[in-house]
């Protein structure tokens, strides 16, 4: 099954673009900007690979994808430090590690709980990418033989899936799906070269422009949010003690054995449309929770309820890869920006960059690892630095942020069109999070949707616009099935239940 | 706990965006099933944000749960705050302030501009400090993006 010499080769062809200098470079400046992003309250990882998206455009692929990439798991690292030292989760993925992190440092064994946490998210880290590298390959073959209908199948199974695994309510988050879609079908139709819904502008001939719309619905109104939130008048948070850094014998054989369940957790929740690292470490602390029975101290500092969520969110952000790198599908908000940068660079992903692009498709997968183990080394000796970030206010931090957003999107284009269009989509965003609405389903579908319309009119034209197309061959029926499966059982109370449960802690 | 009441705005808004979408659709050329126009897809999604309007309407918001944060009815006479209009209208500006003067004071100027707007967002700000880091931004910014990374902004006022 596995082509091990293939992997293995392929692996050398990775650590040769990753140990590029330029690469190693962008790598931990990605990482480093991940963790402090991650500390710092108000500004989740999607807003910041939405922001800083612009500034890797003048890189070669690779290296912003390796950038982007070292952001994203940068601040999974990131937001566990805030969450174990001051009950303050910096991102959602790691509100559950609050529990008995902060836990440990009440009892002043806050370094050990940074510590168990580094450590069980590099072990995650370190399994997730072996497991990418010998997955992908196989499952990159089973996609070539995918025709139009399986495509669009697939797609749509993608997106509903991601609705239904989401928080909030999914008939909202499929009202978003279809505005999404609807957005995506602006600019010039690929077949008939007829204009849609451009209102006579030029700009937008070559369709909405993706980082306007991102670091608008992301940034722009993350901020809004947050300033509503704020009314002004906060103070810096105190930090608890960190203590020594050495977990003690009995603590490191607590967490071992719950680092290597979490991970094997977050590898799978991590492949599902909508899971990734959020679902990941909800799941996982629940069930640790579970099998400890009795034996455990949750809540109070259990090792194990740091080491678990803490390997299950960063298998889970590794293994979300596999989907996009594979198929062509984002799993979720922060896989759709990495889906916009590709195509901005040219890149269509899907199983075909692992044979055209061996360089990009390895480089990205070695550079994670590589990636997983800067944060180590950045983590815990600079713990002290990370926490003294967190005495800057909100107040000086987000005039910070909307300049460099600014100035990012205007570097795309030098169009001033978009930067009136952040500030639309930006407004857009904020009514929406008003409205209990998600902009994460929306971003999927406007990625997918044009190509989702292309494969759709293509399956219609090889089956002579019969839809039966789509359950005579077997694949697409699977996926038909799944879809449909998905959207009845959303329907169902024990499914209900548990949407309420994982999301309830 | 308090019911839901965001699904009537949001309800109608779907309702209302899908059938702009639908009537300007109208206009492309619907083709068969087996060539479909330009105007085949747009035509079913329009329909589809529509009908998930509906039903977010006929749901009445049983679809979320009420929320303990949501502000009670009468609320916001209680408590007199000066709601999201502060903060969208200064960033808002500064947004506006930005797309109008970056090709035209340069970018030192504008990004001063743009940090002292933005400042007003929040309630309670001090004059002095905000003036300070909008300086310091402007030139730091300035550094960074046009001496360091080599972006084609300008860094001085042209008027032509």
């Amino acid at each position: 099954m596995f082509d091990l010499a293939a992997v293995l080769q392929g692996l050398s062809i990775g650590f040769g673009v990753a140990a590029d200098p330029t690469n190693i470079l962008f790598c931990f400046l990605g990482c480093l900007v991940g963790t402090l992003v991650g500390v710092l309250p108000g500004l989740g990882p999607t807003a910041t690979i939405a922001i800083l998206l612009p500034m890797t455009m003048t890189l070669s692929p690779v290296t912003g994808l390796i950038t982007l990439a070292g952001i994203y798991y940068g601040a999974q690292y990131g937001g566990s430090t805030t969450s174990i030292l001051l009950r303050l989760p910096g991102e959602a993925s790691s509100v559950v590690t609050v529990l008995d992190g902060h836990g440990m440092t009440r009892r002043g064994r806050g370094g050990a709980a940074l510590a168990i946490a580094a450590w069980a998210s590099f072990f995650a880290g370190t399994v997730g990418t072996l497991f990418i590298a010998l997955f992908a390959p196989v499952l990159a073959v089973v996609v070539l033989k995918f025709g139009a209908a399986e495509y669009f199948m697939l797609m749509v199974l993608g997106l509903v899936a991601s609705v239904v695994l989401a928080q909030g309510s999914a008939l909202r988050a499929l009202a978003m799906v279809a505005l999404g879609l609807l957005l995506g079908m602006v600019g010039t139709d690929q077949n008939s070269g007829q204009y849609r819904y451009t209102f006579g502008s030029l700009e937008l001939l070559s369709g909405l422009p993706f980082v306007p719309l991102v670091v608008g619905l992301f940034g722009i109104a993350d901020i809004l949010v947050a300033l509503e939130r704020a009314r002004g008048g906060e103070e810096p948070q105190q930090a608890g003690k960190i203590g020594s850094l050495w977990p003690t014998r009995a603590e490191a054989r607590r967490a071992a054995p719950a680092a290597v369940r979490g991970t094997g957790i977050g590898l799978f929740l991590g492949l599902l449309p909508g899971g990734g690292a959020l679902m990941s470490s909800f799941v996982a602390y629940s069930l640790e929770k579970r099998w400890s029975g009795k034996s455990g101290d949750f809540g109070n500092g259990d090792p194990a309820g740091v080491a678990a969520p803490e390997a299950a969110n960063n298998a889970g952000a590794q293994t979300a890869f596999l989907p996009l790198l594979t198929l062509g599908l984002p799993s979720n908000a922060v896989m759709a920006l990495m889906t916009g940068a590709m195509l901005i660079h040219g890149i269509i992903p899907g199983p075909r960059v692992m044979t055209s692009q061996p360089q990009l498709f390895w480089g990205l997968i070695v550079s994670m690892w590589i990636g997983n183990l800067m944060l180590l080394i950045i983590n815990l000796p600079l713990v002290g630095v990370w926490v003294q970030m967190l005495k800057i206010r909100y107040r000086y931090l987000y005039p910070i942020i909307l300049l460099v957003s600014l100035i990012g999107i205007y570097s795309v284009n030098y169009s001033t069109f978009d930067v009136f269009l952040t500030a639309l989509f930006g407004l857009l965003g904020y009514i929406m999070n008003r409205w209990k609405c998600e902009a994460a389903p929306l971003v999927l579908a406007f990625v997918l949707g044009p190509m989702m319309e292309q494969y759709f009119r293509r399956a219609m034209l090889v089956a002579r616009g019969e839809l039966s197309i789509f359950i005579e061959r077997p694949i697409s029926l699977g996926l038909l099935v799944a879809t449909v499966l998905l959207l009845a059982g959303m329907a169902a109370p024990h499914v209900r239940r548990f949407r309420k449960d994982a999301f309830a802690e | 706990m308090h019911r839901d009441r965001t699904w009537l705005p949001l309800g109608i808004g779907c309702v209302t965006f899908g059938a702009a979408a639908l009537a300007i659709a109208t206009a492309y050329p619907y083709g068969t099933v087996t060539a479909m126009g330009p105007g085949f897809v747009p035509t079913a999604i329009s329909i589809l944000l529509m009908v998930f309007g509906a039903v977010i309407l006929a749901r009445r918001g049983g679809d979320v749960q009420a929320e303990a944060h949501d502000p009670a009815p009468g609320a916001e006479l209680a408590q007199p705050s000066e709601g999201p209009w502060r903060a969208m209208l200064a960033i808002g500006a500064a947004i506006v302030i930005f797309g109008l003067g970056i090709g035209r004071l340069g970018l030192p100027i504008t990004a001063f501009l743009v940090v002292m707007l933005s400042g007003f967002a929040m309630p309670q700000g001090r004059l002095v400090p905000l003036t300070i880091l909008a300086a310091v931004l402007a030139i730091g910014a300035s550094l960074l993006f046009i001496g360091g990374l080599g972006l084609n902004l300008k860094v001085w006022p042209q008027f032509s």
